[in-house]
């Protein structure tokens, strides 16, 4: 058995990079230091299907077909569609994502990621008011305040805890004792648990609380008992906690953006760190996801100008959340023909979008069975990034890890699919000229 | 009865997305609804019963089991995925982002049967278009 040490995990935007995977005949039996959903994905579960062939459609059933006719098919949806929208990309490495833009501006498509169901609020918001952000060797440094905001990292980022809160850092040598955890839910969730100061307000609340705690930073009195739930003195309590932080952090989640209010809740939350940084050093980190979804918004930026939702439908980039987004092209069924890579909306998209999937060409580039592929025309499996190729992703404060490739497996890396589908579309085009 | 519905992550259902979504273990974590005890015994129903969970843009039936991390009184929980999506709102209020927390929803105790997820998702219709 073989030790391959400094593997990095991809599943969540933590991107934990001391994994140890132990190797037998080209094949991943174990791990050390991996979280339970990261292990999960490094070994190969018995009795989950793993696609080693492209498929297509016919008929209703799934049937192996050569990689070109998968190709190929793929490319002609793409280019014969007149609204193509090409979604996910945030489970695989930079230079595919690259590609993926190049190929949207093609086929005049729609390049959408999955913050469209995630952070995106967080991005309009950072648009809207900035984003003053630090990265994670900060946070485990110097941090003595931190708050996690509608998020359960005990759950969705396992490790988030143990590397930020309970890791001992330079001013902080004593790692947990040092600072001062505070947690922001509705729930008595497991996070909230760990936490010295849990804030149990009333779901759809945030906007009220926030706007209240700022009220109380520029220095004006609350005149309620409570607001969202939490009583006024316990507001006072943590405003002094937050504002005498020598260095705080709010970590945000999804409670957040998915509840009342969403981007406007995010703006509110930035300006609240904004005005923190009167008396204290205050900073933020959105909890992003996927592994590299924070990858895709850097490079769907440097190469279109704009993070998601960018609509290259009239030649060239134009950028409408709301219009643009994945849901909403769905939903109003607009889209007539859908690429799907590195995510899985037939399992994260609302019902109403999914009826939509149903009735138009779908191309899934999966390694697995998923609910995308029940819905998929075409699957084209690819090698996993982070453990049969390589790649670069970026972890979710924006810093950039280069991903391992563990074992080989034989298959097409996404960014080569791609380059042939890109090819193919632009014979098609050329054909049609 | 009627409840607001929260969904989202739980290490469970990332552990099973990660091992295979074509596994039981999916079914297991997260065709779920996690409720209060109290509000269990309120109800009469016994962890391992099914529910059916309605609201205004869908129908899904999930398995009863008492959250471990409690609830506010009148909050459900089904874990993010396939099962809480066919009952969340869709409409993304022009932000891209669809409403996937705090739904109204209305329940009741029923013998119909959890789908799995590809007998789930053939609800669907899938149209062969080749």
């Amino acid at each position: 058995m073989e030790l391959v040490k400094n593997v990095v995990c991809p599943f969540c935007g933590t991107l934990c990079d001391d994994i140890i995977c132990k190797v037998e005949d080209n094949e991943i039996v174990g791990t050390k230091n991996a979280c339970r959903i990261g292990h999960s994905k490094f070994v190969h579960a018995e009795g989950a299907e793993r696609y080693r062939k492209p498929l297509m459609r016919k008929s209703g059933e799934l049937v192996e077909v050569s990689m070109d006719e998968a190709i190929d098919k793929a490319a002609t949806i793409l280019a014969e569609s007149k609204r193509p929208l090409m979604y996910g990309w945030s489970c695989t490495e930079c230079d595919a994502q690259a590609v993926g833009v190049e190929l949207a501006e093609e086929a005049r498509a729609v390049i959408d990621n999955t913050a469209s169901v995630c952070h995106g609020p967080s991005v309009l918001a950072l648009q809207d008011v900035g984003y003053p952000i630090c990265t994670f060797g900060e946070v485990k440094n110097r941090a003595d305040v931190v708050v996690y905001w509608g998020c359960n990292p005990m759950h969705a980022h396992p490790r988030h805890l143990s590397r930020n809160v309970f890791g001992r850092g330079f001013f902080r040598d004593r790692g947990r004792p040092d600072r001062t955890l505070i947690v922001v839910d509705p729930r008595k969730s497991d996070s909230s648990k760990l936490a010295d100061i849990h804030l149990q307000l009333d779901f759809n609340k945030d906007y009220e609380l926030l706007d209240a705690m700022r009220a109380v930073l520029l220095g004006h009195e609350i005149l309620y008992d409570e607001v969202a739930g939490i009583p006024r003195e316990k507001i006072y309590e943590v405003v002094d906690a937050l504002k005498n932080a020598q260095f705080g952090i709010l970590f945000f989640g999804m409670g957040i953006t998915h509840s009342r209010g969403k981007h406007r809740n995010i703006d509110t939350a930035i300006m609240l760190v904004e005005d923190l940084n009167d008396s204290a050093k205050f900073t933020l980190i959105p909890m992003r996801g996927h592994y590299n979804v924070t990858g895709f918004n850097q490079v769907c930026t440097w190469e279109s100008g704009y993070p998601y939702c960018v609509d290259f439908s009239t030649g060239t980039p134009r950028y409408n959340p709301g219009e643009t987004g994945s849901n909403d092209l769905l939903q109003n069924k607009e889209t007539d023909g859908m690429m799907v890579i590195a995510s899985d909306p037939g399992a994260h998209f609302p019902q109403k979008a999914l009826e939509r999937m149903a009735e138009i060409p779908v191309i899934a580039i999966e390694p697995h069975r998923t609910p995308t592929t029940e819905m998929a025309d075409v699957v084209i499996p690819p090698a996993i990034v982070g453990m049969e190729t390589d790649g670069t992703a970026y972890r979710m404060e924006g810093v950039p890890i280069r991903m391992r490739k563990v074992v080989d497996s034989g298959l097409l890396p996404d960014r080569e699919i791609l380059k042939r589908i890109l090819k193919k579309v632009k014979e098609i085009k050329a054909a049609s000229k | 009865m009627k409840f607001t519905l929260n969904t989202g992550r739980t290490i469970w259902q990332g552990q099973a997305i990660e091992s295979g979504k074509d596994l039981k273990m999916y079914v297991d974590a997260a065709a779920i609804c996690q409720m209060n005890v109290e509000q269990m015994e309120k109800m009469g129903v016994k962890e391992g019963e099914n529910i059916k969970v309605v609201s205004d843009f869908g129908d899904v039936i999930v398995k009863v089991v008492m959250a471990k991390e409690e609830l506010p009184e009148g909050m459900l929980y089904i874990p993010m995925g396939p099962w809480a999506n066919r009952v969340i709102r869709p409409n993304t209020d022009s932000t891209a982002t669809p409403s996937f927390k705090n739904v109204p929803v209305d329940i009741t105790p029923t013998e119909e049967l959890v789908l799995d997820m590809p007998t789930l998702m053939k609800g669907y219709g899938k149209i062969s278009n080749y």
